[in-house]
């Protein structure tokens, strides 16, 4: 038996550990790029190049490393 | 309706059920569907056995050593004590009691007390026809007449690879059938989430109409759709639940509606188990962004919108309706209850008439 215990009412059911401060920070700029309208891949990664939060090994975000660590990230 | 000419009626017809024999069967739940009862991610293979209510009926689940998954009558065959308080033997649970064993179809296996012993060789204890769908273990509580389960076809959300989705599950203190009444009054949402992340948009009045499916209805807005909590389906196909959309706000991206597929199973007359699954058609790197925004930073979001709700139903116990007055904003729970009820009444004779009543 994992971590039930009745009643159960667990706001945080469906990660595995905590995210770090980088993808803390990568969510939110996410979620900004997408307030201020983007919707195609390459708006969102204009837009990400335009936040303070950069790709893991550094430098610019592409359609590629973006794609990466979505991918990475949200499975 | 008239007080006297129910009376009449039920006397009239005195092996019908009545109204009462009908609500009080409904109690614990509708028979004859799946449903979910627990998290996959709960039973560990191997992991102690684990004993629940569902539908009224206590169980015990456990996972063998190769991953399968059993449900069974949590009571010993022997002197009827909890088999969950047993042990997991990796095929089979041992009474702690006195040793008995039982195999994942129920079949008593040995008696370690009293080798060669009738009970040996007994299937004794009843065994769940049960499968795993998106992370939970679906069980079929079939009546006497239907013991075997017939072909779950689950809903597309949950099993089609164009949707992602996610489980949410929680223990609700209130009768089962409020949930489902919940779900299937969208006006709710406009007022009771109004400070939510999604739905504070759309009009505060609304006429509502009903529209017929091949499996149930859909109750929703005229005139309204894509704005707010704006519809629901219910759905009995196998199974009851209630599906329905809320539309994101900019910052969900692309991808469309925020869907839920909402099962609460009933653990006892005054419990429920919460199934909500939520859900989007989604794919490709805009899958994988929603799935990692969701777990950093929107399930607490959808969480806060569900306790909203779990707290405005909290503790509710069967009998609220005789206090209600309704309106036309409430004909979705009016049909859903009128259905159960047709369905219970149907169960309830039929079992009647083959003696098992
Ligand atoms: S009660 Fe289980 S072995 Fe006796
Ligand atoms: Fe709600």
């Amino acid at each position: 038996m994992s971590d039930y215990h009745f009643p159960y009412l667990s706001p945080r059911q469906t990660r595995t550990g905590e995210p770090n401060a980088w993808q803390l920070e990568l969510a939110n700029a996410i979620e900004a790029v997408f307030t201020k309208g983007a919707q195609e891949l390459d708006e969102v990664v204009a837009g990400l190049n335009q936040s303070r939060v950069r790709p893991p090994s550094g430098g610019e975000w592409t359609a590629e490393n973006f794609k990466a660590v979505m991918h990475e990230l949200g499975v | 309706m008239n007080v006297a000419t129910t009376i009449d009626r039920t006397r009239a017809t005195s092996t019908a059920p009545t109204d009462q024999q009908v609500q009080a069967y409904l109690r614990t739940g509708l028979r004859n569907r799946w449903w979910p009862i627990l998290p996959s991610r709960f039973i560990e293979a191997g992991a102690k056995p684990f004993g629940i209510m569902r539908l009224g009926e206590p169980l015990v689940i456990w996972r063998d050593s190769a991953g399968a998954v059993h449900v069974q009558t949590d009571r010993c065959p022997h002197r009827a004590v909890p088999l969950s308080r047993g042990i997991n033997e990796g095929d089979r649970l041992r009474c702690n009691y006195h040793g008995v064993e039982v195999g994942p179809d129920g079949t008593v296996l040995k008696v370690p007390g009293q080798p060669g012993c009738p009970l040996e060789g007994k299937k004794a204890v009843k065994t769940y026809p049960s499968r795993e769908i998106a992370g939970a273990i679906f069980t079929w509580f079939g009546d006497a007449l239907h013991e075997d389960a017939p072909d779950f076809e689950p809903p597309e959300q949950l099993v089609a690879p164009e949707y992602s989705q996610f489980l949410c599950y929680a223990d609700w203190e209130m009768a089962w059938r409020y949930a489902y009444d919940n779900l299937m009054d969208p006006m709710h949402g406009t007022f009771l989430h109004a400070n939510s992340h999604t739905m504070y948009q759309g009009e505060t009045q609304a006429h509502f109409v009903t529209r017929d499916t091949p499996h149930g209805f859909f109750f929703e807005k005229d005139g309204q759709r894509d704005v707010n909590f704006d519809w629901s389906e219910f759905v009995d196909h196998d199974a009851l639940y209630v599906r329905l959309e809320i539309p994101y706000p900019k910052s969900g991206g692309p991808g469309g509606n925020f869907g839920i597929v909402g099962f609460a199973t009933p653990a006892d007359e005054n419990n429920l188990a919460a199934f909500f699954w939520r859900v989007r058609k989604v794919s490709g790197w805009q899958r994988d962004t929603w799935r990692f925004l969701y777990k950093t930073n929107l399930e607490p979001r959808h969480w806060h919108v569900l306790e909203q709700d779990r707290e405005i139903l909290a503790g509710v116990k069967p009998g609220l309706e005789k206090h209600e007055m309704l309106y036309q904003h409430d004909a979705g729970v009016i049909r859903l209850r009128r259905y159960l009820a047709q369905q219970a009444r149907k169960q309830l004779v039929e079992l009647q008439t083959a003696g098992k009543g």
